[in-house]
C-alpha cells in the first residue's frame, strides 16, 4: 500500500524536527516536493510561538492556594450535601411511586396493614381460652404451624403439645366456672332459706317422703359426719330465729338440704362445689352454735333409746321420734 | 508526559479521588506549568495565561471524583480541559488578548509579537482538532502518539489532521 500525502508529509515534519534542512527533505521526496514545500515552511513560521514568557512569580502559587481551598472545601461539604441529595432523590422516588401507581401503592399500604394486624391479633391470641372471641385465631395458629411443620416427629411433638394445652383450657375453664357457680349460691341460699322456713310447717308432712329421700344416705354412716355437720351447720342459723323450735327447724332444714342435694346432682357431678360450701360454712357456725346445741341432743333421751345405732340415725329417728 | 511518571500519577489519581489534598497539591505542582505554556502559547498573554490555569486545575477537581478521572492519563486530559477552557474564552471574546508591553519595545519586537498576533489569531479559525494538533504537536512538542491519546484518535487520523491544518493555516494567513 504506497504512502498517502499525509504520511509524506509527517516523514518530512519529522526530518525537519531532527533537524535537517528544507532542501534535503524535498531532496528525498522529488515528486511530492512542491506539495510539501509550502507546508514545510508554515510548520517553521510556527516556531516562534513556541517562545513562552513565564508566569509571575506569585501566581501559579496563589493559583495552587486556591485550588487546594477549593479541594477542602469540597471535601467537607460534599457529604452533607450528597446525603441531602440522597434524601431528595428518596422523598422524590416514592413521589413518583404513588404518582405512578397510586392503585399499587394503596394495595401495599393495606397489606402492610394487614400483616400489622393479624400479627397483633396471633401474638394476643396466645393466651386466650375457648370463651374469648381470639380463639379461634389461635386454633387456627396451630394448625398452620402443624401444617407448615414437615418434620413428622416434630409435627407429632407440636400436636402433643396443643393437645396438653387443650387440657389446660379445660382445666381452667372449669376454674372458672367453679369461682363463678360457688360464690352466687351463698346469697341465693340465705334468700331462699325465709321462704322455705315459712311453708316448713306444711311440708312437715310430706317430709316423711323425703325423709326417705336421705335414707338411702345410710352411706352417711361412711360420710354421716360431714353431712351431720352440714345439716347442723344450717340448722343454727335457722335456729337462732327460733331457739325453741329446734326440731322444727331441723325438719325444715331437711327440706332445705334435699332441695339443694337435688340440685346437687347437678353439684353431684362437680362434688367439690357442695363440699366446699358446706365445709366453709360448716366451720364458721358449727363451732359457736354446737356448744349450746350438743347440751340438747344430750338432753334428748333418743340416744338412751337406741344407744348403738342412734347416732346414724339420730336425724331421721328424732323427727320420727316426734312424729310418733 | 505521562511516560515521565506513570506510577507516581497513578497514585496521585487514586488518592485524589478520594479528595486526598496532598496528591492535589502533586498533581498542580506536576503539571501547572505546562498547562500554563499551552494556555500562553495560544493566548499570547500572561496573567490571561495565569488565570485561565488556575480554572483549568479547578475544572479537574469538580472531575476529580468521576470514573473517568481514574482512567484517563493527566496530562491529556489537562490539555483537552485548557483547551475547552479557550473555546470558552474565544466565545465571549471575539479578539484576542494583546501581548503585554515591553518597557522599551524595538522594531523586531513589535514585528514579531505581530506575526505572533496574526499566528493566533488564524489557529482560532481552525476546526477545534486543528488547533489542537498544530498546539500540542508543533507548539508543546508532543509526538503522533501523545496527540492521538490527547484526542483520542488513531495515529493515522493525527496525521490527517495534521496535513488539513497546515493547508488551512496557510491559506488563511495568506488571505490576510
Amino acid at each position: 500500500m504506497p504512502p498517502t500525502f499525509a504520511d509524506v508529509l509527517d516523514e518530512a515534519l519529522a526530518r525537519w524536527q531532527a533537524g535537517e534542512s528544507p532542501e534535503e527533505i524535498l531532496s528525498h521526496y522529488p515528486q511530492q516536493a512542491t506539495a510539501l514545500a509550502p507546508l514545510l515552511q508554515m510548520a517553521q513560521r510556527l516556531v516562534p510561538l513556541q517562545a513562552t514568557k513565564p508566569p509571575s512569580p506569585g501566581a501559579l502559587a496563589a493559583g495552587r492556594k486556591r485550588f487546594l481551598d477549593s479541594a477542602f472545601q469540597r471535601r467537607y461539604t460534599a457529604l452533607p450535601a450528597r446525603l441531602k441529595e440522597l434524601g431528595q432523590v428518596y422523598r422524590g422516588s416514592i413521589t413518583i411511586l404513588i404518582r405512578a401507581h397510586p392503585l399499587a401503592t394503596i394495595v401495599a399500604a393495606l397489606i402492610l396493614i394487614l400483616i400489622t394486624v393479624s400479627g397483633g391479633a396471633m401474638a394476643a391470641s396466645g393466651g386466650s381460652l375457648p370463651d374469648s372471641p381470639l380463639y379461634p385465631v389461635k386454633l387456627a395458629t396451630e394448625q398452620i404451624q402443624i401444617v407448615l411443620t414437615f418434620d413428622p416427629t416434630a409435627q407429632e411433638q407440636l400436636r402433643l403439645h396443643f393437645t396438653e394445652r387443650r387440657q389446660f383450657e379445660a382445666q381452667e375453664m372449669e376454674r372458672r366456672r367453679q369461682a363463678t357457680t360457688v360464690a352466687p349460691p351463698l346469697t341465693p341460699l340465705r334468700t331462699q332459706t325465709p321462704t322455705v322456713a315459712q311453708p316448713a310447717s306444711p311440708l312437715a308432712t310430706p317430709t316423711p317422703s323425703r325423709t326417705k329421700e336421705p335414707e338411702p344416705t345410710p352411706r352417711p354412716s361412711k360420710t354421716p359426719e360431714p353431712q351431720h355437720t352440714a345439716r347442723p351447720s344450717r340448722t343454727p342459723e335457722l335456729d337462732t330465729p327460733e331457739p325453741e323450735h329446734t326440731p322444727r327447724p331441723t325438719r325444715t332444714e331437711k327440706p332445705e338440704h334435699t332441695p339443694l342435694l337435688t340440685r346437687t346432682p347437678e353439684s353431684e357431678r362437680t362434688p367439690t362445689p357442695t363440699r366446699t360450701p358446706e365445709a366453709e360454712h360448716t366451720p364458721e357456725p358449727s363451732r359457736t352454735p354446737e356448744p349450746e346445741h350438743t347440751p340438747m341432743p344430750t338432753r334428748t333421751p333418743e340416744p338412751e333409746h337406741t344407744p348403738g345405732p342412734t347416732r346414724t340415725p339420730e336425724p331421721d329417728d328424732t323427727p320420727e321420734s316426734e312424729h310418733s | 508526559m505521562s511516560s515521565e511518571l506513570p506510577d507516581e500519577e497513578t497514585l496521585w489519581r487514586e488518592r485524589a479521588s478520594r479528595g486526598d489534598i496532598a496528591a492535589l497539591g502533586q498533581i498542580y505542582d506536576a503539571y501547572a506549568e505546562r498547562v500554563y505554556r499551552y494556555l500562553y502559547h495560544r493566548l499570547g498573554n500572561v496573567s490571561l495565561a495565569e488565570d485561565l490555569t488556575a480554572d483549568v486545575f479547578l475544572r479537574m477537581l469538580e472531575s476529580s471524583g468521576s470514573a473517568r478521572f481514574c482512567q484517563v492519563s493527566l496530562a491529556p486530559w489537562l490539555y483537552s480541559l485548557a483547551h475547552n477552557r479557550l473555546v470558552d474564552y474565544f466565545r465571549r471574546h471575539k479578539e484576542l488578548p494583546l501581548p503585554e508591553e515591553e518597557d522599551e519595545p524595538t522594531n523586531d519586537f513589535l514585528a514579531t509579537e505581530l506575526d505572533r498576533w496574526e499566528l493566533r489569531t488564524a489557529l482560532r479559525r481552525l476546526t477545534p482538532e486543528q488547533q489542537q494538533v498544530i498546539a500540542l504537536k508543533f507548539l508543546e512538542g508532543l509526538s503522533n502518539a501523545q496527540v492521538a491519546v490527547a484526542l483520542g484518535k488513531p495515529e493515522s487520523a493525527i496525521k490527517a489532521l495534521q496535513h488539513r491544518a497546515l493547508a488551512s493555516l496557510r491559506r488563511l494567513l495568506e488571505e490576510r
